[in-house]
């Protein structure tokens, strides 16, 4: 399963961005292989930014993100693509993949 | 005639402009037109009693999409510049409020599976101002973008009056959609840092058009004076000052016409415009 983590910062210590669309980085991680990509989120949208960045998970094949709350438009997306969205503020991307996996994030 | 009022920065004192040319204008004897067009927070009209004959919906073609044809390929939502289309293998979704309605995503859609659905953004009101033509622009709260409310009003010009156009502040796509057709740009600005700074945006952007423009002070102290060098170095007119006085913000307060309240500024705004006149022809 591949999954996208809306970080601060580039690699798996990295904190949860407190904001999802917005966030300055996405991490998307491969928990089967390990392989971890990096996408730099610099977008300068005014606009659209929340369903921009479901587009991103979309097309990079994530089934499941961790992040902050989504606004309105992330979510509605997010809902229509299927993809599960669990809320991680205050860990590290790390700690978050952990938590997932033993089931102790909260599913938005 | 086409006399567009801009000002880069807000609150400068364009409808107080605007409308006060309109009403001097028309008192005078000329056949004026004043359209508003600040469609996302139109008030010139507060300075009338405006007798509304029609109101036009404004409507614009936003996409839809047929599922039966839809291949979930993406290609739309890559053609979208706004991030208002999100395809997923199960879906596709259509932001209407995020959309600008330009037809990307149309002409990137292999497959005909978008048709265009009309939405509402706004409207446009007729009337008459105590005699005067009078156009207003309105956009519905939430919209993206005056520009398509912006493009219809323009169409009520009127070669054979004097149109004064009432435009939005700002430099972006809604005020460079109103100065387009404009025979001359007047530039009302006021003396602070904030009126200098945002000044030199319009003056700029006047000048990428070509257009002919002329520089109004609103509330001129005779104080900052980094504005007036700032006109004389660029050879740029100045038209009028309006004095900063107490009595004019009384009358702009209860929505009055100051060159009506106050006989004594009546004749400034036929200087301003035979100013115009003489910089034109």
């Amino acid at each position: 399963m591949k999954i996208l983590l809306a970080t601060k910062g580039q690699t798996l210590d990295s904190a949860i961005d407190e904001r999802f669309a917005r966030a300055s980085y996405f991490l998307i991680y491969d928990d089967k292989t390990g392989q971890l990509d990096v996408i730099n989120n610099n977008q300068e949208l005014s606009h659209g930014a929340g369903p921009q960045a479901v587009q991103i998970a979309i097309d990079n094949g994530a089934s499941a993100i961790i992040s902050a709350m989504p606004g309105q438009n992330a979510l509605q997306a997010i809902r229509a693509a299927n993809i599960k969205i669990y809320e991680a503020v205050g860990l590290s991307a790390k700690q978050a993949i952990e938590k997932l996996k033993s089931n102790e994030l909260k599913e938005l | 005639m086409i006399i567009a009022i801009l000002s880069g920065k807000g609150g400068t004192g364009k409808t107080t402009v605007s409308t006060n040319l309109a009403y001097v204008l028309d008192k005078k004897g000329h056949s004026v037109k004043l359209i508003d067009l600040d469609a996302e927070e139109p008030n010139a009209h507060l300075f009338f009693d405006i007798d509304y004959s029609e109101h036009i919906d404004v409507d614009v073609k936003i996409p839809k999409v047929d599922n039966a044809k839809c291949t979930h390929c993406g290609d739309c939502a890559k053609a979208c510049q706004f991030s208002a289309i999100v395809v997923s293998s199960k879906s596709v979704l259509v932001f209407a409020h995020l959309c600008h309605a330009c037809g990307a995503c149309l002409l990137a859609c292999k497959y005909n599976a978008l048709e265009e659905i009309p939405k509402n953004i706004g409207k446009i009101s007729l009337g008459s101002a105590n005699g005067i033509d009078f156009v207003k622009s309105q956009m519905n709260i939430g919209e993206p973008s005056a520009v398509r409310i912006i493009r219809q009003a323009k169409k009520y010009t009127n070669k054979d009056k004097i149109n004064i156009l009432d435009c939005p502040p700002g430099v972006s796509c809604p005020t460079v959609e109103s100065i387009q057709m404009a025979d001359f740009c007047v530039l009302v600005t006021e003396p602070t840092p904030f009126g200098l700074h945002d000044l030199k945006l319009a003056v700029d952007l006047t000048r990428q058009f070509g257009l002919k423009i002329g520089i109004v002070i609103n509330r001129y102290d005779n104080k900052f004076i980094e504005l007036e060098s700032y006109l004389e170095e660029n050879n740029i007119p100045m038209l009028l000052k309006i004095p900063y006085d107490i009595k004019i913000a009384q009358s702009y307060s209860k929505g009055k016409l100051f060159s009506k309240e106050i006989p004594q500024y009546e004749n400034m705004f036929v200087e301003l415009y035979n100013k115009i006149l003489e910089i034109v022809q």
